[in-house]
């Protein structure tokens, strides 16, 4: 879409407006909901598609520069876009002399080869407006060429990797409700689905970038120290559940009774790791693995026995 | 969507309120404003009140002494003058892309046959972040004391609208252009942060 039509837009809607008041015509919105950051491109072409959707989660990742040039319209489409009578009908209304100055970057490019470039950005980076304040709204640049601050195949891949989610999985335990001293206590994940994700970005007719994440590990935290418990992380990708019989080789062993804790309890913490990669290793960028955590509370008592005489 | 290119703020003021020193809002050639995201110490002499009209002032917060901090209070004050006075002024604190929108804000009260009266507080002005050429100015806006007129009954307008009812917080983006100057590329409102 051509970068003036929500403007032209908004001011359609000032127009409707008897009484306008201090809204904004656009809505940013920006930050985190919970501990789950979310990318939210503005300005921008690229689409996002894969697993980036909700019923997820996300690690927080964040683009290293949060705003960029996207490659948009060429020389005499954006001169024919910015000075069209109808859309830019309100612009020569309120200003003629400064429209006038503001058209004539188009007019010197015109019939020449090269592209206009704009600024998006990540509004989920509390930087991101102000980087993108930051940038030029116009930047012209010949063929083949990329602006300084120009998306890149390696940004694309960091946006990718900053959209992908990756389930949060329920913790299953045996025994379930209450465990005991000395008694193992399995552990393994329910609710993961596909233990592999992916996400790409794509700048449509220039580039894309895929990346991969692949459940691989969980980690188990068992709430206490090594004098409390003993933790076995032999557990594969989602955790080895309860058989009668089967080695325990994914769980904790309490050494300790929980009554001395708060609220009674201690609290497992079971994290799944997710290596990512970039698909067809197109872009030499490495990522760290995302790392999901959930948290159950596990009580554990004691056995009583009585020995008569 | 893409390019959701500029969007525009809508706010008021107005005035009757105890004259203070005299207020004079930057000029084009205002100097750079510094990379820094702390806002300069309050300078006690530069508390002001501009008259915007016959019936309406606009008070702005002693201490904004810097150019980029007064980025939005001096749009402010020249686009209340040029609904009474249609002086095109406050065009120049803008980019081209928000022309448009401040145009019609503008000429809105003409075409509906409006002006105001009152008096409108501008406070807490801060540049909350800068990254190269390109910064953040938050202000809080209070136009509570602003009513809207009938300019040719000069009663009050009902119903009044939203903005005049509780203060709220103008969020301005701006860019430091190739001539040193910071103009205003986005605006922005929220209800939170100025009560």
């Amino acid at each position: 879409m051509n970068p003036l039509i929500p403007v032209l837009m908004a001011g359609s809607l000032l127009l409707a407006n008897p009484t306008p008041g201090p809204q904004s015509t656009t809505e940013v919105r920006t930050g985190q909901q919970g501990r789950t950051a979310f990318v939210n491109l503005k300005h921008s072409d690229i689409v996002l598609s894969g697993d980036v959707g909700k019923g997820g989660k996300r690690d927080g990742f964040r683009i290293k520069r949060p705003c960029w040039y996207e490659p948009g319209l060429s020389a005499d489409e954006m001169l024919k876009f910015q000075t069209d009578s109808k859309t830019q009908f309100a612009r020569v209304k309120a200003d003629e002399d400064s429209f006038n100055k503001f058209v004539q970057q188009f007019k010197d490019k015109k019939g020449q080869p090269g592209n206009w470039w704009t600024p998006a950005y990540d509004a989920s980076d509390p930087n991101g407006a102000t980087c993108w304040a930051g940038l030029e709204l116009f930047v012209f640049v010949p063929p083949n060429d990329t602006p300084p601050s120009g998306i890149t195949i390696a940004q694309l891949a960091e946006i990718a990797r900053a959209a992908i989610t990756v389930p949060e999985p329920t913790v299953k335990l045996s025994p379930d409700a209450k465990s005991f001293v000395n008694l193992p206590t399995f552990v393994w994940l329910e609710g993961i689905g596909q233990p592999r994700r992916t996400a790409t970005a794509t700048l449509p007719g220039v580039m894309s970038a895929t990346v991969v994440a692949t459940l691989q590990d969980i980690k188990i935290d068992a709430g206490t120290g090594k004098d409390r418990a003993e933790v076995r992380e032999q557990c594969g990708a989602t955790g080895k559940p309860y058989a009668k019989g089967a080695p325990f080789t994914c769980g904790v062993q309490y050494l300790r009774s929980s009554i001395d804790q708060p609220r009674q309890v201690y609290q497992m913490t079971v994290t799944t790791v997710w290596p990512v990669t970039v698909a067809g290793q197109a872009v030499p960028v490495q990522f760290a693995p995302i790392e999901v955590g959930t948290t159950r509370d596990v009580p554990v008592g004691e056995v009583q026995s009585n020995v008569r005489p | 969507m893409r390019r959701m290119a500029v969007m525009l703020a809508l706010l008021l003021a107005a005035g009757c309120g105890p004259p203070d020193r005299p207020y004079t809002p930057g000029g084009v050639a205002t100097p750079v404003t510094g990379e820094t995201a702390a806002a300069p110490a309050p300078t006690p002499a530069q508390g002001k009140t501009v008259d915007v009209g016959d019936e309406l002032k606009v008070k702005v917060e002693k201490g904004t002494a810097g150019a980029l901090q007064r980025l939005f209070a001096d749009y402010y004050v020249e686009r209340w003058k040029a609904v009474v006075t249609s002086d095109t002024g406050y065009l120049r604190h803008v980019e081209p892309s928000v022309i448009p929108q401040a145009g019609e804000w503008v000429r809105g009260f003409a075409d509906r046959q409006e002006s105001a009266r009152g008096v409108a507080r501008l406070y807490r002005l801060r540049i909350t972040s800068v990254m190269g050429k390109g910064a953040q100015v938050d202000t809080c806006v209070d136009e509570r004391g602003v009513r809207l007129v009938s300019t040719p009954t000069g009663k009050a307008v009902a119903p009044q609208p939203d903005w005049v009812r509780a203060p709220y917080l103008q969020t301005v983006l701006a860019h430091r252009g190739d001539d040193g100057v910071w103009r205003i590329r986005e605006f922005r409102q929220d209800k939170e942060g100025c009560t």
